[in-house]
């Protein structure tokens, strides 16, 4: 049996010592802990601290000068919300509320939005001076702009969505569509304005949308059966004025991109999506103004049918709506595009095709670019936009080695962007601009091919053209060519097609064309030739035959002179 | 005439020379004319040696047995091509094989079941001969087609 | 006197069964004015004729009267059968030189007042002879079937259907039908190939039985002792009508050869040319059609024609001489000058 030891005055010391460290360090941190507050709000949208304690805005401290310099992302480490707080994360939706009431936050922060806010960005035209039931800006704001208000109050209010919304995909904006009951209030009184306020009347009358029951209100809000102003136009009945301009593709998405709502009328939905991944969405969502939308190639208020040949996007009209903007240097300025593409598209075979001879089968600047998602295409994708038109070509250069090469030449390189022409036989040769010589110059290991080629080719035009000239003359001669111009179709097919197989740069390939084209033109000239050499000894027999005839009268002369004397 | 009459009894040599002479002119003259005129006729009448027009002027093209469904193939009637194909949907059909984007000869995809132009690569519908896709501006012209006794005969002209 | 060569005895063998050389002999052994001018100009007629029967006849042997078959049958003419191009031609262009010998024959009997007493009837027979002609051009023009062709026929018809009253009778009549369809070929073939020619050589026998009846006038202005100055038909005037039938030969044979017959595509009933017009000897009629309202035109057209048909019966004066008929002769210049403008003109318009 050990004997127990008795405690020691040594032992107590260092037991008390322990306390009393203990009740420090809870202490201090208790301290600390008073020292730093709690964070006595919702956070629901308020991430951004530094906008009201930067400034002790709206009642809430300005934080002491030694936080100086620290950022928002620093705050939430040392300060959390109380306890008995509403939870710190949020979904985006937000529960609902009664619609009306002004529900406060559940720890009485700043009251919430009780409306939609849609058209609504600018807060103070309403709430500065307290019109429209608005309640007007306590005192305690005075000085602060229309950009600092959502930075506090949220909407409360339910943002109905139809589409379930992703990140950074801008959603179709719902519009209220009022019962209508068939009166258009906003167009009978807008109709007897003049200038501007009249305009948009005139323009939508004569609009798909005004054939179809889309009225003023179904886009702007207000309500269309109340011939008063204060009624029309409040905004207790959805008014939201003209809309901002980015917000418009996601407020003509709100039917348009809706499949349910355009299935009836056999119209795509994707146009929003598009936009948004379009330079012009890109763009606008980074709030350049100066993009297209909606709106601005659409004829705005006159938007028509796309088959309507009197809408800007007909595809007749293509090129001029993008000139509107593309060819104007000093919108285009800032982007460092260029701008003239309009002028060399114009003279080109495309532009030629399309705007001079009005033939719909030629591209427009929407074709190779897109419509809604226009982008330029990559220098890689290029063969494949020519290509959905010019698809056997595409075939032939597939199979090129220009096509496998990493930045070899594609169709632009050859043939030009916008200022497609007319090709010749004369790429082949020289060493300018847009020639195999710029890549291939003479001396190369590929210039050989490049003189074969061509000189297949060549030789196979000239003999054709010469097998054309010799059935002219044949036909000059009155002779019937028939037959012979059958057989010159076939060389005509044959010499087409080399023309469009040597973008293989097989030699191989191209000489059996370019050989079957050349046989068969000599066939035809030996043809052609027969038939004059026909033609002469016709002549020839007739100087023989008029001769005897002639012999025949000098023997008649002879015999009545006989006779008569 | 009277000359004639009278150098005829009297006188040696001349007037028999003369009357033979005119009856040689007058000879010639006849022979000229004759063979002048007949040899055209004649060459006209016999029958020419090309192309046997049958009845109404048709082609005999192949027969059927070699033109299976799902084939065409391209024929010469009267210097012109044409292009006969045997579809599912319609029969035996020609066309016109001369597409009318820039002319050039078109020709039958079997594994693919379209008329196709080799140049830039312009579509046509078999049975109806329509554009399918490309750059003609219109339909093939379509021929008369018919099968006699397990020929197929095609309308030139 | 009669030698007993072959020619001879074959002669005589004829002439015991068919005892035609009395009648031969009537119709050959007649004497004709000596200064008599006629240029030749019916005989060439007539010559051109003959090369017509001749070479349509040949032509008839390979032609095909429908629609599908026409212009195919043109073409293996022109290109296979033998000489056919020749034949081809020379129909062509004798189509042309008959109207031209016909109305210069017209021209001169008129100028020389040959129409007058006892010759009106041989006058009226040879003004319709003159209508055969021109109804031989129009009805063999659409024959092969090609663009031309079936154009000019449809204005051509369509003048026709502008005269009042009967003009729409008249056009279907012509047509066959409201359109020129195959129904129009084939009724054309059968008056050009058959209804014609019946009823030109009907007309010439008994133009040329009446010429031989009365025969021929002496020309104006020729004094009483050489009007009776005679020559022999044969073979004096035959031989010199011979010489101008080979002269009208070799003009063919050239005109054949250097030119010959074209075609133009086949009909297309759906595309109308740019330029239409009929032939060379319809112009002056279209022409005037173009500048004139049609009822003038018409009224003028149909007053000309009887006039020219009736002459014998209105210029009733005895005197055949010239200078007595003055206002006839004017009448007939201003008449050929302005046909032949409006010709001119419809052809280079």
């Amino acid at each position: 049996m050990k004997e127990k030891k008795p405690m020691t005055q040594h032992h107590l010391w260092r037991m008390l010592a322990v306390a009393a460290v203990g009740v420090i360090v809870i202490l201090l941190t208790t301290a600390a802990r008073l020292a730093q507050p709690p964070i006595p709000h919702d956070l629901t949208g308020r991430q951004d601290c530094l906008a009201c304690h930067e400034q002790g805005v709206n009642g809430a401290p300005k934080f002491p000068a030694n936080h100086a310099g620290r950022t928002n992302d620093m705050c939430q480490g040392c300060h959390h919300p109380a306890a008995g707080a509403a939870p710190t994360s949020t979904p985006p939706v937000v529960p609902t509320a009664t619609a009306g009431a002004a529900p406060t936050s559940a720890t009485g922060g700043p009251p919430s939005i009780p409306h939609d806010v849609i058209g609504r960005d600018d807060c103070l035209v309403c709430h500065a001076t307290g019109q429209a039931g608005a309640p007007k800006v306590p005192d305690d704001h005075a000085g602060r702009t229309k950009d600092t208000c959502r930075t506090c109050h949220q909407p409360s209010v339910t943002q109905p969505t139809t589409v379930p919304p992703t990140p950074a995909v801008l959603p179709p904006t719902p519009i209220p569509h009022p019962a209508a009951g068939g009166k258009n209030s906003c167009a009978d009184c807008h109709r007897t304005l003049s200038g501007k306020l009249q305009q948009p009347v005139t323009d939508w009358e004569g609009s798909i949308h005004a054939a179809r029951n889309v009225g003023c209100a179904d886009c702007h809000g207000g309500d269309p059966t109340s011939a008063d102003p204060n009624g029309s136009m409040a905004s207790a009945a959805g008014y939201i004025g003209a809309p901002d301009k980015a917000s418009i593709p996601a407020l003509c998405g709100s039917c348009h991109a809706n499949v349910e709502m355009m299935r009836q009328y056999d119209l795509p939905t994707d146009q929003l999506s598009k936009y948004q991944e379009s330079k012009h969405g890109q763009l606008l969502a980074k709030g350049d103004r100066n993009v297209a939308t909606c709106f601005d190639c659409h004829d705005g208020h006159a938007t028509r049918q796309t088959n309507d040949p009197g809408t800007s996007v007909y595809p007749l009209n293509v090129p001029a709506l993008c000139a509107r903007c593309h060819a104007d240097a000093a919108l285009m300025k800032p982007y460092g595009i260029p701008t003239n593409q309009y002028d060399l598209f114009k003279s080109s075979v495309h532009g030629i095709a399309l705007l001079k001879n009005q033939d719909l089968r030629a591209p427009s600047c929407a074709t190779c670019h897109g419509t809604h998602g226009a982008t330029p295409p990559g220098f890689e994708e290029v063969a494949n936009v020519c290509g959905s038109c010019h698809s056997a070509t595409q075939d032939y250069f597939l199979k090129s080695k220009h096509a496998s090469v990493a930045d070899g030449p594609k169709c632009v390189t050859c043939h030009g962007r916008y200022d497609v022409g007319v090709p010749s036989d004369d790429m082949f040769t020289g060493n300018g601009q847009r020639q195999c010589g710029q890549c291939h110059p003479a001396g190369s290991p590929q210039a050989e091919t490049v003189k074969s080629l061509y000189t297949a080719i060549h030789q196979a035009a000239i003999t054709y053209d010469q097998a054309g000239k010799a059935i002219a003359q044949a036909a000059s001669l009155q002779m019937i060519v028939g037959p012979e111009e059958e057989q010159l179709q076939q060389a005509k097919t044959s010499l087409l097609t080399a023309r469009a197989a040597q973008h293989t740069g097989q030699l191989a390939d191209v000489s059996k064309l370019t050989g079957q084209a050349v046989s068969i033109s000599q066939q035809t000239i030996q043809a052609a030739e027969a038939k004059v050499a026909e033609s002469i000894f016709r002549r020839k027999a007739m100087v023989v035959a008029v001769v005897m005839i002639g012999l025949v009268i000098v023997a008649l002369v002879i015999v009545k002179r006989a006779l008569v004397a | 005439m009277s000359d004639l009459s009278n150098s005829q009894n009297g006188g040696p040599g001349q007037p028999i020379h003369r009357r033979t002479f005119i009856q040689a002119l007058v000879g010639f003259s006849v022979v000229a004319t004759l063979g002048g005129v007949l040899t055209p006729i004649l060459g006209y009448l016999w029958p020419p040696a090309r192309r046997s027009a049958t009845k109404g002027e048709r082609v005999a093209v192949g027969d059927e047995r070699d033109l299976p469904v799902g084939q065409g193939k391209i024929v010469s009637a009267g210097d012109k091509p044409v292009i006969v194909v045997h579809t599912a949907q319609g029969g035996v059909k020609a066309f016109s094989a001369i597409c009318t984007h820039l002319g050039c000869i078109v020709s039958w995809q079997q594994s693919r079941g379209f008329i196709q132009c080799p140049c830039h690569d312009g579509r046509f519908n078999p049975v109806t001969g329509t554009v399918i896709s490309g750059p003609p501006p219109s339909p093939l012209s379509p021929v008369s087609v018919s099968i006699e006794g397990g020929k197929i005969y095609v309308q030139v002209g | 006197m009669q030698t007993n060569n072959w020619t001879n005895r074959v002669g005589q063998w004829f002439e015991e069964r068919a005892g035609v050389s009395e009648t031969v002999a009537a119709l050959l052994h007649v004497d004709i004015p000596k200064n008599a001018q006629t240029l030749y100009l019916g005989g060439l007629a007539l010559f051109f004729f003959g090369v017509q029967a001749a070479t349509g006849t040949l032509l008839s042997l390979y032609y095909r009267g429908s629609p599908e078959e026409a212009y195919d049958s043109i073409l293996r003419i022109m290109n296979e059968v033998r000489f056919g191009w020749l034949i081809r031609s020379v129909h062509a262009w004798s189509a042309n030189l008959m109207i031209i010998a016909v109305v210069l024959h017209l021209l001169r009997v008129f100028v020389q007042a040959a129409y007058k007493r006892p010759r009106e009837m041989t006058w009226l027979i040879g003004v319709l002879l003159l209508i055969s002609t021109l109804g031989f051009g129009f009805t063999g023009y659409l024959l092969p079937w090609d663009q031309r062709a079936f154009w000019a026929t449809t204005v051509g018809s369509e003048i026709a259907g502008s005269i009042p009253v009967i003009g729409q009778q008249l056009l279907e009549l012509l047509r066959g039908g409201t359109d020129v369809t195959g129904v129009t070929l084939t009724r054309f073939q059968g008056v050009h190939m058959l209804i014609l020619p019946l009823t030109l050589a009907g007309l010439l026998l008994l133009h040329l039985f009446l010429v031989h009846r009365q025969g021929l006038a002496v020309p104006p202005q020729t004094p009483p002792e050489k009007a009776k100055e005679k020559m022999p038909f044969w073979p004096n005037y035959l031989l010199d009508e011979l010489i101008a039938w080979y002269l009208g030969l070799a003009l063919l044979v050239i005109l054949a050869s250097l030119f010959p017959a074209g075609l133009e595509p086949k009909a297309s009933p759906l595309s109308t040319p740019a330029h239409i017009k009929p032939e060379w000897y319809f112009l002056s009629l279209y022409q005037a059609l173009k500048l004139a309202p049609r009822i003038i035109v018409l009224l003028a057209s149909f007053v000309g024609l009887s006039v020219v048909f009736f002459v014998p019966f209105i210029d009733r004066g005895p005197s055949r001489d010239p200078k007595q008929r003055l206002g006839w002769l004017i009448a007939a210049v201003v008449a050929v000058t302005v046909i032949a403008g409006l010709s001119v003109w419809g052809a280079i318009s």
